[in-house]
Order: C-alpha cells, then structure tokens, then sequence
C-alpha cells in the first residue's frame, strides 16, 4: 500500500487556509479586498467578539451572478485573472482565488449577492468547506460575507489568538491602512455593536489622512511626490519630533496594496538620516507606483510581500522624494510634543499612545521641559545616512539623483526662511535667545555655527580633494569576503577622498594613505563602516563614500566652529543665525542634535497660567 | 619621625617627586607622597604605579620613621614658607606638624605602610650613558611619537644598545625619527619601549651633565639611576615596528639646504597651509626649490630657497608641522634631504654637526 497520498480536499484547503487566514483581521483584510476589487464605494464591516463570532462585510459592489457565486468558493476559482500573463499586470488586489474558499475551510461562511441586472440575489452557505447549496434571497445590488465561528474547526488555531482587544485593534489597524489608501470609499467598521471607524466615501486625501492619524499627526505631516526612472512615490512623512519607538507608524503601499518591505523601512529612515536619533522610526504613509510588470505580489499567499524588478530605483526614489519633503520644510524641534488628536492612534498602538498622553498630562506648572525629542536624547544617530548631507551632495551634482531633481522648497518653507529667528541675546555664553512669529527660539551657538561650517565643507570637498597623508607604516587590515567586495565596488569614491588602500588578497588590506583629518581615527572602524556600506549590498555608487566625506566635513567644522563658553558679539550672533538660515539643513547638527528648540507662545502662556 | 630641613632643599625634593603623583583619584594614597626618613636623609616618593620618582636628601634626622602626605597640599604649603629651617614631626604616621618661621602647619596623611612600595631593583642589563647625552636623545626624537590609543606600542620611545651603539627611535605611523650614539665602554645589548610619559619625566628631572645615568633595564620595568634621584617606569609590552626597514637606502637625489633659512620658509607658508593638513609643496628642480601654499578663498604663498640639487624634476607635498619638527631636531646648520619618488619617503640627515638624528617623513599626496 503506497505511503504518499493525495490529500483530502478539505486538509489541503486548510493547510493553504493557514497562510491566508492567520487571524480575524486577515479575513477582514481579504474580504475588504474582494469589496474593493468588485467596485464597492463603501464598505461596511461588523465584527463580534472579535471576529470569534462574526465577521460580517457588506459592500455596495458588483455582486455576483448565481454561477459565479458557486465557484466563488472553490480554490484557484476567480475573476480576476484569466491566464498567466494576466499575473503580470494585476489591477486588483486578488487574484489567486484563495481568499474566499481558505476563510470557507475554516468557519461557516456565508455569502448574499445580487448583481446589477440580475432580477434576485442569492444566498450561499458553506461549512467547514462543504458547500450547504443555493437560494434565492434579497439584497440589493452587492455582497454581503458572513463568517461565523471563526477557528471553530480548527482550535489549534483558535487558541493562538491574543485576547478580544488585541484582535480587535488589529482589525481596526487594518481597515485603517485599507482606508487610508481608498480615500474614494467609504468605510465603516462595527466592534460589538460600537462603531470603531467611520470613514465617509469621497472626503478627499488630506481629510482621510487626519481622520486616519490625528488631526496634530495629520497637520505636521510633509506631504511626498516624487518621480524618478518611471517609479513614483507619494504620501505623507512625519516630521522627525514625531518619530516613535517602534516601526508601527510606517504605512507602505505599492500600487494601493499595504506591504511589508525592510528595504523600504529601513531606506525611509536612512532619508531621516542625522535627524532621528537611535532607536527612533519614522511615521510614514507612502505610496509606491511602479510601472506594471516591473513588481512581483504573488510572493506570499497573503501577499504582504512583494518584489520590485529594479529595487534600487525604487528605493532611490523613495529616498529621494523623503529627503526632498524634509529637506523643504521647517523642522523646529519643539520643547513639547504636540497633543495627541483623540483617537489616534488606533487603541492597540498602546505604546505612543502611553508616550503622548504622558506628555499632555504634564501639569503646567512643570514647566517648559524638553520633549522626549530633547537635545539630551539626540545622539550621533544613523551615522550611516544623514540625509541631510545626502541631500546637499546630491544637489551639488554628488550623489545618483537625475538632474534637476535638487529640492524645491515648498512655499511653506519659503516663508519659513522669511520668518527667521532674530537674535535677542546670549544665554551663558553658550546659547543664543530668539525670537520669532511663533515665540521664543534657542539657538545652540556650536551646534549652528558647525552646521554653517560643516556644508561649507562638503563644498570645498567637492572642489578638491582634502590632503591626505602617507604612510610610513602601512596599516593592516583583516576583511571579510563580502565587506572586500563592497570595498572595492566604492574604490574610486573612497580614493577621491584621499584614502589609499591596496588589496594583497585573502581579505588582506594595507592601508597606505589616509585623509590628514581622520589621522587620529582608528582605521579598523573607518574602513569597517564603509565595507559595511548599507545594507542593501548595492549601494548607489558614491554612497558609501558620502560617510567618509561627511566625517571629514564635519570634523573640520567641529574643529572651527566656536563652543560653548565662547562670548559672541551681537554681530556675530546675527552671522551665524543668518549663515544658519541659508543652510541647506538648517535643522540638525552634523551629529543629528538640533541646532534650534523652540518655546512657542502658547507654551509659556500655559505655563504663566495665563490659560 | 622628627627631621629638620630647609625650605629650598624641601621643595626642591617635593617638586621632583610631584611629577610623578597621580592626576587620577582612583586609589586615594596615590595622591600623597611618602616621607622616609633615615641615616641622615629624607626620602621623598610618588608613583601612579606606571611611573614613580624617588628623590632624597641630607637632613638632620632627630628620629627616624616614615609618613605619607596629600602631595599637592604639601607642596603648595612648602613653596609658601619662608627661607630658612623646616621642621617635621609625625606622630601615629599621620599626624604631620610642619613649622617653618613663626608658622604650624598641621596635616593629616595616610598611613606609610599603605603606601605601594617602590620596586626593588634586580640590577640586570643595564646601560650607562651621561645624563646630557640621555636628555639630547630624547630631545631629538620624542616629538614624533604617536598620539594614536589605538597603536599602544607606537606611544612610546624604542631604546636599543649594542656592543656599539645606542640608539633612540619613535614614530607615529607617518614619520619616524631616530638618534644614534656611540655605546660607553662595557654596554650590555638592550632593547625596550618607553613610555612617552617616562620621556617627559626624564627630560624633567634630569639635568644635562656629563655624570653618567644608569638605565637598568628588566623584562618589563626600567629603572633609572641618577645620582640620589631614582626613578622607575613601566615599559610598552609589544613589537615595535622594524625602524630600519623603514629607513630609506636607495634615494639617491640629494637636496642640501641651510636648515635655519627652510624652517623661516615653511614657517611663512604655515599659516596658508593650515587648513589643507599643512600641506606645503616642494617644486625642485636643478633650478632650485620652491616652496609652497594654498587655502581656497583664502590665498597662497611661495618663495624659493636656495639648494643644491641635482637629481630630476620633481613635486612632493610634506606636512609642514613634521618637516619643521625634524628640522629643529637635527641641530644642523646644513641638511641633506635624500628623496626618491614624490610618493615614498624622504630622509632627512644633519650635514656639518651630526649628532646621530635620521629623520624619515613620508610625502602627502599633492
């Protein structure tokens, strides 16, 4: 008696239905989806118990004819693609025809449909997988999918999941990224009765974004477009201050579908570069379009991840259009963090929630501290990426970005610069006190004048090479295989800078040459962080030698620029705070500490109780 | 303990003995210094471990003992007396009255016994060499040793006799330096690192005479004997770089100049070389040599300088800051610079007076 054999029907579907169907907000997801592609302008979904009991989405969509209603529920059963081909230009976000026979294997499914033309609508059940039958029932134009009793058949399943609110602020955090994407549609989601989210179709972008973050959220945010090599990216970033704990607030889309992507993540924050401290992410909501054909979905049935035929160009471009949108705008690192809209963020999202609410609940009399934000918590972060700098060199012909693609500054910015900061006087020798429209502005006198210094710098650095020293002694270096490639990939980018390296094999290097001004910083770590290069094992070429420049020009700047203690005359505060205003990155030092804090109006007015 | 002394020979003894005092506070009786007193003497020590100087003096012992004192206190006390008779008294080991004129001073110390003893001296290899030749030696080259944490064994002095000589050399990675002098009769061969630190105390309490010092040398100590001065250092534990494979032999273009007339040169192209890494250019050629420099927006400087040079054309860029350093160093009134390519190093040697110094620096890209 053989051994191997075909499974049953009702075993595979549930093996296949465990990859789709992890947990009540995956069936949300891919039955919103389903709304979504069959043309619905407003989606509707109940939930009880946290899905255990009910998962119900209604749509206004296309509904079904009988005969696609029944196939509806068997596998690899869909209307969406028709060949192979097909595959490669999806317009919809299914298409393997899973989601609806996976979710059936799994609970007691049913689906009430009526399509345009057709005289009634119909009702199908499935159970466990085994189809109930047919009937006529009435609907009007749309679908409805109930899903009751979600897991019962499967308790394995049932038992992972996390308690009642968990799920349901996984749901919610679903439909929400959903939403935010399908500003067109409108949305609604019921927990036990309570409405969680109601989202009215056609509200326009802007409007769903801060009925989606916040209105405080919403209103900082630094809206992206940017196009180059055919890829386009758009949405919203967060202003630096704003920045969490944990990668939650990252919303990435390719083609309208939310994706998950670590290339992505972590390119969005390298474009923040010196302007986040360590362990800060960025919040973000960006959408990716590519041209069709040029990104791979079906990489995972739930299709959460996805492939780009020319990554590089579509992480550039991300890059790219995030620096522009900070690089444009005016970025104040506050003395307190804005408060919180209510509702935001979604009720799961417990841990910037605790932050906000920690920072609001501040009696006034505590006085004007320094946000979580705070120069005390900015360290040399990402030394890898400031983008800032990135931004600069690339605007002066450096980097990879097409030409013309400099920064614009947005009319907002403009005005920004035009509303500069005006020296007062100076605070222990160390600090200069501002003032402008919005309040009182500190000034870090070092931090400025480096910032001043330091992109002069990398101008001059352009220009010419910086002097470079021989050794006498040449330095050995022990490397890794892979760090010897990314070495030699970047050769001409790091001999440009004055560092001579010759490689006698078996990851063998002398250093023979070395920029004047790193002399005194250990060659392992120098030459380490640049064969470590980024992550993306491809760096764009003279990236990777950015770092090197960056450490040149900013310990020449750091070495000239004045220091605390140093006494300045009313003239030379006046040079630096406009030096600093005609900055590139006015916003952070060379090691991502903010040269300016403001204290606004309404801040001193709460503290002086004056409201 | 009770002994009688004078001011001048009290801070004169405290003042060597200072330098050697912890800066750190991590071990509270290193901030003191110990007090012996014996046979006619008072015994003055201070040691951070690494380094420690022992220095004594004739005094009218009343009665022998030993305590240890808060070294800056004393010292800045003492400075302050009057000329004339000191008289300490300790009793319990810590409790020191001081009387100088019509003024008691009374200081509180720590107990002699905690205080870490001075090494013991295993007389075995050992170098004698005048104190006057010791302090030219390290004159000559200390200034090129590395400041670089990461190249521990570069940070100090290599000491190397032979049968024949004794040479000195340092060097920070970028040039080197190096003093060469007859060996005194019945040297033992040595070799060992020196701590920068011991350099600068030697050059501190020692004083150019031609009474020979006695360099004693162990596997990780070396001990110096001066007249009634001791003094003990800790030693770099490594491989020193091989100095000789560095020394070029084969550069055959030879450059000569008067060194005073060079070093006003670079020093006028310093100050627009400063911001480049003191790059300074060197154009020479059978015309002569023209020196040097650029800062962008800023300006430049050049001047040529009479040499005789025979060997081809040829532009090379140096650090300003190593040049002039060598060049003082060799105490020549000619120098001779032998160089080979505008890329590899160029040798420095004193033409006329030669004291021994060889200096290698090693060009800038230009």
């Amino acid at each position: 008696m053989p051994t191997i054999r075909l499974l049953d029907p009702a075993v595979s579907d549930r093996i296949a239905a465990g990859e789709v169907v992890e947990r009540p907000s995956s069936v949300v997801k891919e039955l919103v989806e389903n709304a979504l592609d069959a043309g619905a302008s407003t989606v509707g979904v109940e939930v009880e118990r946290a899905g255990r009991s009910l998962i119900r989405v209604s749509d206004d969509g296309s509904g079904m004819a009988r005969e696609d209603l029944e196939l509806s529920v068997l596998r690899h059963a869909t209307s969406k693609i028709a060949s192979a081909e097909d595959l490669e230009r999806l317009g919809t976000f299914g298409f393997r025809g899973e989601a609806l026979p996976s979710i059936a294997s799994v609970c007691e499914l049913t689906i009430t449909t009526h399509a345009e033309g057709d005289e009634s609508g119909w009702r199908l059940g499935v159970d466990g997988g085994r189809t109930l039958g047919t009937a006529p029932a009435a609907r009007a134009r749309g679908t409805t999918v109930e899903a009751r009793g979600l897991f019962r058949h499967t308790p394995a399943r049932l038992k992972f999941l996390k308690s009642d609110a968990t799920e349901s602020g996984r749901m919610l955090a679903e439909l929400s990224r959903m939403a935010l994407a399908r500003p067109d549609v409108g949305f609604t989601l019921v927990l036990d009765g309570r409405t969680a989210l109601e989202a009215p179709r056609g509200e326009g972008a802007q409007a769903r974004l801060a009925r989606l973050w916040g209105g405080t959220l919403a209103a900082a945010a630094l809206p992206v477009d940017h196009s180059e090599a055919g890829v386009r990216v758009h949405g919203w970033v967060a202003p630096p201050a704003l920045a969490r704990g944990a990668r939650t607030g990252q919303w990435l889309y390719v083609h309208g579908r939310l994706v998950e992507h670590r290339q992505l993540g972590f390119h969005l924050s390298q474009a923040y570069g010196s302007l986040l401290p360590h362990g800060r992410h960025p919040v973000a909501a960006l959408f990716i379009e590519v041209p069709s054909g040029e990104v791979d979905v079906n990489v995972h049935p739930a299709k959460r991840e996805v492939r780009f035929l020319r990554e590089a160009q579509v992480l550039d471009c991300l890059r790219h259009g995030v620096e522009r949108a900070l690089g444009a705008a005016r970025l104040f690192v506050g003395t307190r963090m804005a408060e919180p809209a209510p509702g935001w963020p979604p009720a799961r999202e417990a841990a910037p929630a605790g932050e906000a609410s920690r920072e609001t609940s501040r009696p006034p009399w505590a006085g004007p501290v320094r946000s979580p934000q705070g120069p005390a918590e900015f360290q040399a972060g990402g030394g890898a990426g400031a983008w800032a700098e990135a931004e600069l060199l690339r605007g002066l012909g450096w980097g990879a970005r097409p030409p013309g693609a400099r920064a614009e500054e947005s009319p907002e910015a403009a005005a920004a610069r035009e509303d500069w900061p005006v020296f007062l006087a100076q605070l222990h020798r160390s600090y200069l006190l501002c003032q402008d429209s919005q309040g009182l502005v500190v000034v870090d006198q070092h931090a400025a004048h480096e910032r001043v210094l330091y992109e002069r710098q990398l101008v001059a650095l352009r220009r010419g090479a910086p002097a470079s020293q021989k050794l006498l002694l040449p330095q050995r270096l022990e490397l890794a295989q892979e760090q010897v490639e990314r070495l030699e990939a970047t050769r001409e980018a790091w001999e440009a800078l004055g560092l001579e390296m010759e490689n006698v094999g078996k990851g063998m290097f002398f250093v023979t040459a070395i920029p004047e001004l790193l002399k005194s910083v250990p060659m392992e770590a120098l030459v380490g962080d640049l064969a470590d290069g980024r992550p993306t094992g491809q760096p764009a070429s003279g990236e990777a030698a950015e770092d090197l420049r960056r450490e040149v020009a900013a310990r020449m700047a750091c070495r000239a620029a004045v220091k605390a203690g140093d006494a300045l005359s009313w003239e030379d505060a006046g040079r630096i705070l406009a030096d600093l205003s005609a900055c590139a990155i006015p916003w952070s030092c060379p090691h991502g500490r903010p040269p300016l804090v403001r204290v606004t109006l309404a801040e001193l007015e709460r503290s002086f109780q004056r409201r | 303990m009770k002994i009688v002394s004078t001011k001048a020979d009290l801070s004169r003894v405290i003042a060597l003995a200072l330098g050697a005092v912890s800066t750190k506070n991590v071990m509270p009786v290193l901030t003191n210094l110990l007090i012996e007193a014996r046979d006619h003497s008072l015994t003055v020590t201070g040691t951070d471990l690494e380094l420690g100087v022992r220095a004594k003096i004739s005094a009218e012992v009343v009665q022998p003992g030993s305590t240890a004192l808060p070294a800056k206190k004393l010292s800045e006390l003492v400075r302050t007396f009057e000329e004339g008779d000191v008289e300490l008294s300790v009793k319990d080991g810590v409790k020191a009255e001081i009387r100088s004129g019509r003024a008691t001073i009374k200081l509180t110390g720590a107990q002699p016994e905690d205080y870490p003893a001075f090494p013991t001296l295993r007389k075995e290899r050992s170098i004698k060499i005048p104190s006057e030749t010791l302090l030219a030696m390290i004159r000559r080259c200390a200034f090129s040793v590395s400041q670089d944490e990461t190249r521990y064994i570069l940070q100090g002095a290599l000491l190397q006799g032979d049968p024949t000589k004794i040479r000195m050399v340092t060097t920070d990675g970028h040039r080197l330096s190096m003093v060469e002098k007859d060996a005194t009769a019945g040297q033992e061969a040595v070799s060992c690192v020196i701590p920068a630190k011991a350099l600068q105390e030697l050059t501190r309490i020692l004083e150019p005479k031609e009474d020979a010092a006695t360099l004693y040398v162990t596997e990780n100590q070396l001990f110096v004997e001066w007249g009634d001065l001791a003094i003990f250092s800790r030693l770099l534990d490594g491989q020193f770089p091989n100095y000789d494979q560095v020394i070029p032999k084969k550069n055959e273009h030879k450059l000569v100049a008067e060194t005073a007339p060079l070093i006003a040169v670079l020093n006028r192209m310093s100050p627009l070389a400063a911001d480049k890494g003191n790059s300074v250019k060197f154009l020479v050629n059978e015309d002569g040599l023209q020196v040097s420099a650029a800062t962008a927006e800023i300006g430049e400087a050049s001047e040529s300088v009479d040499v005789d040079y025979s060997g081809p054309s040829m532009t090379l860029a140096f650090n300003a800051r190593y040049l002039l350093e060598a060049l003082k160093a060799l105490g020549s009134e000619r120098v001779e610079i032998r160089l080979n390519t505008a890329l590899s190093p160029a040798l420095l040697t004193p033409l006329g007076s030669d004291d021994g110094g060889r200096y290698v620096i090693m060009p800038m890209r230009a």
